[in-house]
């Protein structure tokens, strides 16, 4: 038998009264803001339908007196006003907005928004931009830059802002702003990018063949991409420089410089820089692929015996497809002693996938 | 009074456009894709003028609301304006091709509803 | 006292000590993981400033569902899939082979019609029968193949897969309406990046589902569930969350995942030897890029994304949890190189032994706990004290853990919102260690002597369908 007790009494108690107490402390304040958080938010349902109808109103009102609405509002009723209105804001274009903005400022979320501005961490700034750009706030570029030039992702939040207010020089200073430095954008930037550039692509040409060597690679293909998707270029628009991007080392940029010049068949420079033959027979099938889809779309008689041949060589069944899809109509013609055993494959499963279906009940 | 439903499952969309319609229109208000199916079946009689119709709804999506419709004579002449948030070119002529009368994108100005509603229902 | 209750004592000891030192690292991570939650709370405030819906950027996504006879569940499944709001989706539904009514079902259900062609390419699966397109849902195929588990369903959809990304989720899941772009955020903030994402589980047991969507949130009847549903709490905010902000996510469950699909291509897809896919998977990837030497993000989605429905019965629950640790064991062996080495960054020198400390041998160790302390008080070694202050602690603690998890749960996404809830769930924080906890260490132990003895079963959970009205 024992004697020697292991752990003595007044440790024990000293151990029990401290974990006893965590709990009690973690319990209560779990119960206390369960129960609290319950309450606000039954407050906030109970007010929201009158709040809501006597926003609206005051919405559609020629002169809406937002400042006297919101000075008689409890505590409540303002939370619930700035909730609806970012929701609104969110769905709504056209006069109405307008409306809805003047309702902004009255509530004060533009001055938080301009102090947060320069007073924010990074999230903070980009969330006051996010109201900068809904309220259409008034903040120079030269405060911008100042507040949000550090940061890529501020950079791009207030690139959005110049698009979003429809300012003079948006286009120059938001691709300014979006393009400097090198590492890779996000989907904002990307579509910021995109939205200030889609009529002309003629700056990001430019500003590519300026930098492209700097940026990562990551950086060329994105822009690369806004330039695909963004309108055409116009026909002066020098690019026989973009031969260099065909022989990249890599893979990806060989693929998104073709996904970028999907359509552009009738530039001259664009002709002259590429040596059909040479990039339809580059050794990896993803930028065979790419280069099929882009000869596809240029869709004269070079580009489609390139694919005819392509077709005839082809052993990789992904890239066939493309060709196949590529030629459209034509590649039922073609004859079957003209495909490689993969293009064949490929035909078969394309015209089978796309063929209209009968709609026959099955039984 | 022209009669108007109103079927989108987002909640403060509907409140909008409640707002927006219900002074010069009857409008209803379903929140889902069933519920709007069930709401024409049972009112095949009294059937809205015009539906102001989500395309991404849980349950049954607004194509599929304006498939059955087409295929439904009893509903030959009800007016529906698509609304949805991608508002690219595939989906406007998949709307209007699948009957829809006319064709709004979210963000939507209120203003411009009403006017093209004014026109439908004249 | 003898030599051998000296021994026993001290072993006794060490368990204690074993024991706190675990839990101190799970709470440590745990509040990683509240930091971690402020700022990806700030950051969703910050809101998004382009229309998503529209923007030609914005990556699209195919879904992947691989399907064994599941047809009680599976119409009403894609059904939901294809009303998910998202604006670039493509399903494909792999049908595993299935000896019920699944394929015939959907057949009927979405007009399906079989495409007139050989699947031209190389599909690392089982040999397949058919890809089927609907007539009704021009974003649903279906791939009718022959069984080979469900690792190899998936491989055939990710290669069928058209879309840059793709995620996979069990017919039994549901994914929250807006699910998929809450998991998709990462790949927004860095697209050049980000490989993988996780999104955090939930149990669905108890709650109201309508149309494919969580209509209201409830914790389960069931008892084991609820204590299940404690446990999910729990893991999330000791686990994922904080092991993705010390950046040694290892683990982007089965249950829902968003990844890169050339990169998965790239790496052979799943594996499908392993017992756990989704994790091996993710460890594989770690590996892969990093002797690459590719930047990349692996991250985790904080909102609740996926809702999962849970054994009700101890037999199932037993099953399950013996298989997870089969799983766990089989992968941790299989990259075992990855230990402690900085090669692997931080998922080598921290992540892997944390998980080798805390999910492998802490089970064990602490069930070995539960025989040693009681048998060393009845032969003399341990005193009352002893008993006391062991069992006190690890009770304690564990409580602790738990209720420490709801109060931030209380804090932050609140999914379960009413005061009754949360008092539930606070009792099944206590509950949990009193019966539950002890029962997993017994399933780890079983499931560590059929690892050795090398059983690779998979077992099937009943399905009983979605409550629907």
């Amino acid at each position: 038998m024992s004697n020697a007790s292991a752990v003595s009494f007044e440790t024990l108690s000293l151990i029990g009264v401290f974990i006893t107490g965590l709990l009690a402390v973690v319990g209560t304040s779990t119960v206390a803001r369960s129960v609290l958080s319950a309450r606000r938010d039954n407050r906030l349902a109970d007010v929201r339908p009158q709040v809501r109808q006597a926003l609206l109103s005051r919405m559609e009102a020629t002169d809406p007196g937002w400042e006297a609405w919101v000075g008689g509002l409890s505590g409540t009723e303002r939370r619930v006003a700035e909730d609806l209105l970012e929701e609104y804001l969110h769905r709504i274009r056209g006069g109405d907005r307008e409306s809805l903005q003047q309702l902004g400022y009255a509530l004060g979320i533009g001055e938080k928004a301009r102090r947060k501005l320069h007073e924010g961490d990074h999230l903070e700034r980009r969330r006051a931009l996010h109201w900068i750009a809904r309220l259409d706030i008034d903040v120079t570029i030269e405060t911008l830059e100042a507040t949000c030039g550090g940061h890529p992702e501020t950079r791009a939040a207030a690139a959005r802002v110049l698009y979003e207010q429809d300012r003079a020089n948006a286009t120059e200073e938001g691709t300014e702003l979006l393009l400097r430095g090198t590492g890779p954008l996000s989907v904002l930037g990307m579509d910021t990018l995109y939205q200030l550039n889609k009529l002309s692509p003629d700056l990001l040409f430019t500003r590519t063949k300026e930098s492209y060597h700097e940026w990562s690679e990551s950086r060329l293909i994105q822009v690369l991409r806004v330039i695909g998707t963004a309108g055409p270029a116009s026909p002066d628009t020098p690019l026989d420089w973009i031969g260099f991007l065909f022989v990249s080392e890599s893979p990806n940029v060989r693929v998104a410089a073709a996904n970028a010049l999907v359509g552009y068949g009738w530039h001259d420079g664009v002709r002259s820089a590429i040596e059909i033959e040479q990039v339809r027979t580059d050794d990896s099938p993803p930028v065979r692929q790419a280069v099929y889809q882009m000869l596809g779309s240029w869709d004269d008689e070079a580009s489609v015996n390139a694919l005819r041949n392509a077709l005839r060589s082809e052993s990789n069944t992904r890239a066939a497809i493309d060709a196949i899809s590529a030629l459209g109509e034509r590649a039922t013609s073609i004859p079957e002693s003209e495909l490689t055993p993969a293009s064949s494959a490929a035909r078969d499963w394309v015209l089978a996938s796309t063929e209209p279906t009968r709609s026959e009940t099955e039984q | 009074m022209y009669s108007i439903l109103i079927a989108d499952d987002d909640e403060e969309m509907r409140e909008l456009l409640r707002f927006k319609l219900q002074n010069g229109y009857d409008v209803t208000a379903v929140a889902d894709g069933e519920e709007c199916w069930r709401y024409l079946d049972e009112n095949a009689d009294d059937l809205p003028d015009l539906m102001v119709l989500d395309v991404m709804m849980p349950g049954l999506s607004g194509y599929r609301i304006l498939d059955r419709m087409r295929d439904d004579e009893r509903f030959d002449d009800v007016e529906v304006i698509m609304l949805t948030s991608r508002g690219r070119e595939d989906d406007i002529v998949r709307a209007l091709d699948a009957g829809a009368t006319d064709y709004m994108t979210k963000p939507f100005s209120g203003n411009e509803l009403v006017a093209r509603i004014q026109r439908v229902l004249r | 006292m003898t030599s051998i209750a000296e021994a026993l004592l001290v072993i006794g000891w060490f368990v204690l000590g074993y024991y706190l030192l675990v839990n101190g690292m799970y709470l440590t991570v745990h509040i990683a993981a509240l930091f971690e939650l402020r700022s990806d709370l700030k950051r969703q405030a910050a809101g998004t400033m382009y229309q998503r819906f529209s923007s030609p950027f914005f990556p699209g996504v195919t879904v992947v569902v691989p399907a064994y006879n599941e047809e009680a569940v599976i119409v009403e499944s894609v059904q939901s899939l294809l009303n998910l709001n998202y604006p670039e989706l493509e399903i494909v539904v792999v049908n595993d082979g299935s000896d019920d009514e699944t394929l015939s079902r959907l057949r009927s259900a979405f007009d399906l019609h079989p495409i007139d062609a050989d699947v031209p390419f190389e599909i690392p699966s089982e040999p397949i029968e058919a890809v089927y397109r609907s007539e009704d849902a021009p974003g649903l195929r279906v791939v009718d193949k022959e069984n080979g588990g469900r690792a190899d369903a998936v491989n055939a959809g990710i290669w069928l897969a058209e879309q840059p990304l793709f995620c996979t989720i069990d017919a039994d899941s549901i994914i929250d309406r807006d699910g998929l772009l809450q998991a998709v955020e990462p790949f927004l903030e860095r697209p050049e990046e980000t490989v993988a994402t996780g999104g955090t589980i939930r149990v669905a047991n108890g709650c109201t589902i309508e149309n494919g969507t969580i209509k209201s949130v409830n914790l389960p009847d069931n008892r084991l569930a609820g204590l299940q549903t404690m446990e999910y709490l729990r893991a999330f905010y000791s686990g994922r969350l904080g092991l993705d902000r010390l950046n040694a996510l290892m683990l982007i469950s089965g249950a829902f995942g968003v990844f890169r699909t050339d990169l998965v291509r790239e790496v052979g897809g799943y594996e499908t030897e392993s017992i756990t896919e989704d994790f091996e998977l993710t460890l594989r990837l770690h590996r892969y890029l990093r002797e690459q030497d590719r930047a990349y993000n692996v991250e985790f989605v904080p909102e609740p994304v996926v809702w999962t429905e849970v054994p009700e019965s101890p037999a199932t629950f037993s099953r399950q949890r013996r298989r997870w640790y089969r799983g766990l064991l089989d992968t941790m062996a299989r990259h075992r190189k990855m230990i402690g080495r900085r090669r692997y960054g931080s998922p080598g020198v921290f992540g892997y032994p944390a998980f080798l400390l805390a999910e492998v041998l802490g089970p064990l160790v602490e069930g070995f706990g539960y025989v040693l302390v009681p048998l060393a008080f009845l032969i003399g070694a341990a005193d009352a004290s002893f008993v006391l202050l062991y069992f006190g602690l690890t009770v304690g603690f564990g409580v602790f853990l738990s209720w420490f998890g709801i109060l931030s749960e209380v804090w932050s996404f609140r999914r379960y919102d009413r005061p009754k809830q949360v008092l539930r769930l606070l009792g099944y924080g206590i509950l949990e260690n009193f019966g539950f906890r002890q029962w997993k260490t017994l399933i780890a132990w079983r499931g560590l002597y059929e690892y050795l003895r090398g059983d690779t079963s998979w077992g099937e959970m009943q399905r009983s369908g979605f409550d629907s009205d």
